[in-house]
């Protein structure tokens, strides 16, 4: 006999099959979830992907623009972040030198997405390795540079400016004296260039790019060029110079003769009145923060080649050069006025923001002065590229 | 206790229990209807998201491998079909002079054979398969941008039931660029 209780029983029975196949569709649902979220996985891996590689494509050209600059660039010191908005990663980068060809550069580049943390959710890295020749542009090429003005004499005196090569012999000796002392400016200024009294330049005479020579070169009626006058093809860069050296305070020389060995050094200001001397072997380069003042005999170097000495001023004092004695080697000014107002004159050459030549002065452009390589404005090749991945894609199965 | 009447525990009639049967047959028959649409779309996104994700894979592993080359380098087939190209070894990329070893690299080709994209290392004669159910494929470089070569690779799967998927090939392009020189 059924009793209210039995009855009571069977209608669990519905809860039960309520229950399975609410316990279907879940397994259902979850299955569907999950294949989503597989993809949704995968299409986020791809997208990483692809971040990272132009991550390093940009970290290669990041390198490219900092060799550019410098060639001694060694690469970041730490992991360099490109968030931007839904883009998440960033690059690293390493540039070496091979010991067989210091002209070269190898750039090893790493792009990560969405960071270099390698347990961030999709994490994906990409690396490439590129080959770079390294072309230094000249530090000088010009005899006289001036970012501004050049002015070359006063009237009735003679400022002349020619060329001859170190390599040959001194000044004069075989023969070695041509006409090669090309001066330029990068203003394109009325009369950014004046040659008054009975100043010559033996060489091309250039305003900047877009500027007119007929204009912007005022030529004296006893002065005269024996080249062109025209204009620059392209602005020429002259990076502001730098150095690590430590600075050893202001140099001061008079009186007294004082010694300098061939090396590097940094001082805050150099004024010598009497004679500085430099000796043994190699090249001198001094760094100036401030002003420079040469004068009396001047800096005296024992072999008389201009490519032995080479004066940086980093900030923008004025920068004398006077006195009886001549000056061998060269002025790295970009910032600075220039004067040239010894008797001894210049030999080799000068990069300033103004250059002024006011007395019965002359500058001799020593060709050897345009073999100098500089750290900065390198051209840059691509010789080879790679792009490092995980497969064997390269040459495999 | 209390007990129940002799009416409280009659049956069904054969009347409501063919009712049931009847409803109980309706319901099941959609339900399952329903299960069918439901699974051969589900079926129907898959393959799609599978060729796409195939597609997208064989074409970014063909860009990542043209890229090593260089444009003198690189030949399209007759009717751009099939693409021939140059890769230096990784192992050995550059030479004494620090520039690409091309003394060394192995030729490279892809095609399509049947439904599958191969890519045989004629170097080595090794071949294989980049992607399935590919229809068709087309390499074309650019006289004016000699460094680019597009691809565009199109790609349709037969379901057991006969149905194309997509109903048209489904298409996608990309471009590499040659690095070297």
């Amino acid at each position: 006999m059924k009793t209210l209780e039995n009855r009571h029983r069977e209608q669990g029975f519905v809860l039960l099959v309520v229950y399975m196949v609410v316990v279907l569709i879940s397994i259902l649902a979850f299955v569907l979830f999950a294949r989503s979220n597989a993809f949704a996985q995968a299409n986020e891996r791809n997208h990483n992907k692809i971040i990272a590689f132009n991550m390093a494509e940009a970290a290669t050209d990041f390198a490219l623009v900092k060799l550019a600059a410098d060639s001694n660039y060694t690469g970041t010191s730490s992991y360099v972040s490109m968030d931007t908005g839904s883009v998440r990663g960033g690059f690293t980068v390493t540039v070496t030198t091979p010991q067989d060809n210091t002209s070269v550069r190898i750039i090893q580049t790493s792009g990560f997405s969405p960071s270099y943390v390698t347990t961030d959710r999709a994490y994906q890295t990409s690396s490439i390795t590129t080959y770079v020749q390294l072309t230094s542009n000249p530090l000088f090429k010009y005899a006289i540079f001036a970012e501004d003005s050049i002015v070359l004499t006063d009237n009735d005196k003679f400022a002349n400016v020619d060329s001859y090569d170190s390599r040959n012999g001194t000044y004069g000796a075989n023969g070695n004296v041509s006409s090669d002392a090309d001066i330029a400016v990068n203003s394109t200024a009325e009369e950014a260039i004046e040659l008054e009294g009975t100043t010559l330049v033996e060489g091309d005479v250039y305003v900047g790019t877009g500027g007119n020579p007929a204009t912007g070169i005022e030529i004296g009626k006893k002065a005269a060029i024996t080249g062109v006058s025209s204009t620059l093809s392209e602005p020429a860069v002259y990076a502001a110079p730098s150095t690590s050296l430590a600075s050893q305070g202001d140099k001061d020389v008079h009186g007294a003769d004082e010694y300098l060995s061939a090396g590097a050094y940094h001082f805050s200001s150099l004024s010598v009145t009497s004679s500085l001397i430099l000796t043994g072997s190699g090249t001198t380069t001094i760094y100036v923060d401030g002003s420079v003042n040469i004068a009396g005999l001047g800096i005296v170097s024992l072999d008389n080649k201009p490519p032995s000495l080479i004066i940086y001023v980093l900030g923008s004092d004025t920068v004398k050069v006077a006195g009886n004695g001549a000056f061998y080697g060269g002025i790295y000014a970009p910032n600075s006025k220039v004067e040239n107002t010894g008797n001894g004159g210049i030999y080799g050459c000068v990069v300033s923001k103004t250059f002024d030549q006011n007395s019965n002065s002359s500058l001799h452009f020593d060709k050897a002065m345009a073999d100098i390589p500089s750290n900065q404005n390198s051209n840059l090749s691509v010789t080879a590229w790679q792009e490092q991945n995980s497969l064997t894609w390269g040459t495999g199965n | 206790m209390k007990t129940l009447r002799k009416e409280d525990i009659a049956g069904f009639t054969i009347v409501e229990m063919m009712i049931v049967i009847a409803l109980s047959s309706i319901i099941t028959f959609g339900a399952f209807a329903i299960l069918r649409v439901g699974t051969e779309q589900s079926q129907l996104s898959q393959t799609k998201m599978t060729l796409q994700d195939g597609v997208r894979e064989a074409l970014y592993k063909m860009v990542q491998e043209i890229r090593q080359s260089a444009p003198s380098r690189v030949t399209v087939g007759a009717g751009g079909n099939s693409l021939q190209f140059q890769v230096p070894d990784p192992t050995s990329l550059v030479n004494g002079s620090y520039t690409v070893n091309w003394a060394g690299a192995h030729t490279i080709q892809y095609a399509l054979s049947n439904v599958q994209l191969r890519r045989t290392d004629t170097t080595t004669n090794r071949t294989s398969v980049i992607a399935n159910d590919i229809t068709g494929i087309q390499f074309s470089g650019n006289i004016a941008q000699p460094t680019l070569v597009t691809i565009t690779v199109s790609a349709q799967r037969a379901l057991t039931n006969g149905r194309q998927v997509p109903v048209a090939p489904l298409q996608m392009t990309a471009q590499a660029e040659v690095r070297n020189s």
